[in-house]
């Protein structure tokens, strides 16, 4: 089968999702497929393909969500779908799937702009409040209020551009689970501890960006329970590959967010479960 | 049927993301995009189980020029051939943004300079844009099923039917051909338009 994977140039910034790519291209070539990495020519070419793999960033507002809306209206198998692109891209959206999954979550209020309630509802959380827009990602747009006067100050900013905001309580923790998940199945885990000083994956401390560590664990060794909530998580949202991100504190799980096209970089997120490549391939190549 | 909108007798946007709603849902805000009100409106709807016009999918869909081409070129509308540019390809065209980022901002070019010009307003130095031969367009409002022009009340249906959006413009090319949707303004709704539609409740949302 030939598949056509839609990357954009920042794909290759860091040379471990260069590599990860790589990897898709030789596995596929030993499963007897073809992989092709394609720009934004793809949206020319899709006739070619039998599937489409994304791995650019994904937003309804990107390029990639209409890759992969017209490979599904010509009836391509597509990773990712736009539905949980849509799902993944939208907080607000993404809490109404946990709410009505009872997935367990840190306490979150959805924040439409009634002022009048906005300090209720940080009594309700507790300082420091987590800010975060709809369409935050990769840490961008989500920030952490010590009392009123900055909550007033985040969600103002914020709420020039969006309608609503998520209003988190905030839960420290040193490291962050990234479960890997395809086709509600387990596919990768690893944990993602924040660099010093750091609250988020991506932060600025003094001044300067600092990224997590990526420290990969055996899908085997994990616990029954963070299991069975990143299954959970994940089929709230849908079938495709997600990275569910989790916290663990005194034994409980809270899932922070479930993303669409997580990162997969070569000697990260693949250290302990090599063969998350020919899974991808094979859901890529199901028919 | 709870209609959601600005303007007497519908339930403002504000006080319906606060209730649990339980019946059908018309959104009549006007702009679906992806994380306007109108967008939230409908999320809203939906994941209280209950039906709305648009639904979050649709609404998504049917501001992406080649997604709308494609999916009323299915349902059996005749639509303009088309194509998808990421480097120039001047010629005299019709530019429009593959994805919703402005309200309107569909370019007729009739000279390389044009082109070129409205190439990168349009596609942001960096996205995609949809291209396609036309030598005039025409705008059709649409209101559930009725157009501001008589003559397009089929275009109107068509596309309630198919996206379930009751509001909108279209952008016409040529020969009656849709290719471009776009949000309306709160002043450009005409609810006497929408109430005697909805006197027909039962064909409309059947």
């Amino acid at each position: 089968m030939r598949i056509g994977c839609f990357v954009e140039s920042y794909n290759f910034k860091f040379k471990e999702e260069a590599e990860a790519l790589q990897i898709f291209v030789k596995t596929a070539k030993k499963m007897g497929h073809e992989l092709e990495l394609v720009g934004k020519e793809i949206l020319r070419k899709m006739d070619k393909y039998d599937s489409i793999f994304i791995r650019a960033t994904t937003d309804p507002l990107l390029t990639a969500f209409v890759v992969s809306r017209l490979a599904e209206e010509m009836g391509k198998n597509v990773i990712d779908d736009s539905e949980s692109i849509r799902i993944c891209s939208d907080k607000i959206s993404l809490h109404y799937k946990f709410q009505k999954n009872e997935i367990p979550t840190p306490k979150t209020i959805l924040f439409f702009g009634d002022y009048e309630n906005l300090e209720d509802y940080a009594e309700q959380l507790g300082y420091p409040v987590v800010v975060k827009k709809p369409n935050s990602r990769f840490s961008l747009y989500v920030e952490k209020a010590n009392n009123y006067e900055e909550l007033l100050s985040i969600t103002k900013k914020f709420m020039r551009k969006c309608r609503a905001v998520l209003l988190q309580e905030y839960i420290p923790t040193n490291f962050d689970w990234r479960i890997g998940v395809l086709r509600n199945k387990l596919l990768y885990a690893c944990k993602y501890v924040m660099a010093k000083g750091a609250w988020k994956i991506h932060d600025i401390v003094n001044g300067r960006r600092v990224y997590c560590d990526v420290k990969a664990v055996k899908v085997d060794n994990l616990s029954l329970k963070l299991k069975n909530v990143a299954l959970k998580a994940a089929k709230s949202v849908g079938d495709g590959l997600y990275g569910i991100d989790i916290k663990e504190v005194n034994g409980k799980f809270y899932v922070i967010e479930v993303n669409d096209n997580p990162s997969i970089g070569h000697g990260w997120e693949d250290r302990k479960n090599p063969e998350l490549y020919e899974e991808i391939l094979i859901a890529l190549t199901e028919t | 049927m709870l209609l959601v909108g600005e303007g007497d007798d519908l339930e403002p946007p504000d006080s319906f993301l606060k209730k649990k709603p339980k019946s059908d849902v018309l959104n009549l805000v006007g702009d679906y995009r992806f994380l306007t009100v109108g967008y939230f409106v409908s999320l809203h709807a939906e994941e209280n189980g209950c039906k709305v016009f648009p639904q979050t999918k649709d609404a998504l869909d049917i501001y992406r020029a080649a997604v709308f081409i494609e999916r009323l070129k299915k349902s059996g509308i005749k639509v303009p051939e088309f194509k998808i540019i990421y480097k120039p390809e001047p010629e005299t065209c019709v530019l429009a943004p593959m994805n919703p980022f402005s309200k309107n901002s569909v370019k007729i070019v009739k000279n390389d300079y044009q082109y070129i010009k409205a190439f990168k307003k349009i596609g942001i130095g960096k996205y995609p844009v949809v291209q396609l031969k036309a030598d005039k367009v025409e705008e059709v409002k649409i209101f559930l099923n009725k157009a501001d022009k008589t003559e397009f009340d089929w275009l109107a249906r068509a596309i309630f039917k198919e996206f379930g959006v009751p509001l909108g413009k279209v952008l016409i090319a040529d020969d009656y051909k849709p290719f471009y949707f776009m949000p309306i303004e709160k002043k450009e709704i005409r609810l006497d338009l929408i109430f005697e539609e909805l006197k027909n409740e039962n064909r409309l949302f059947c």
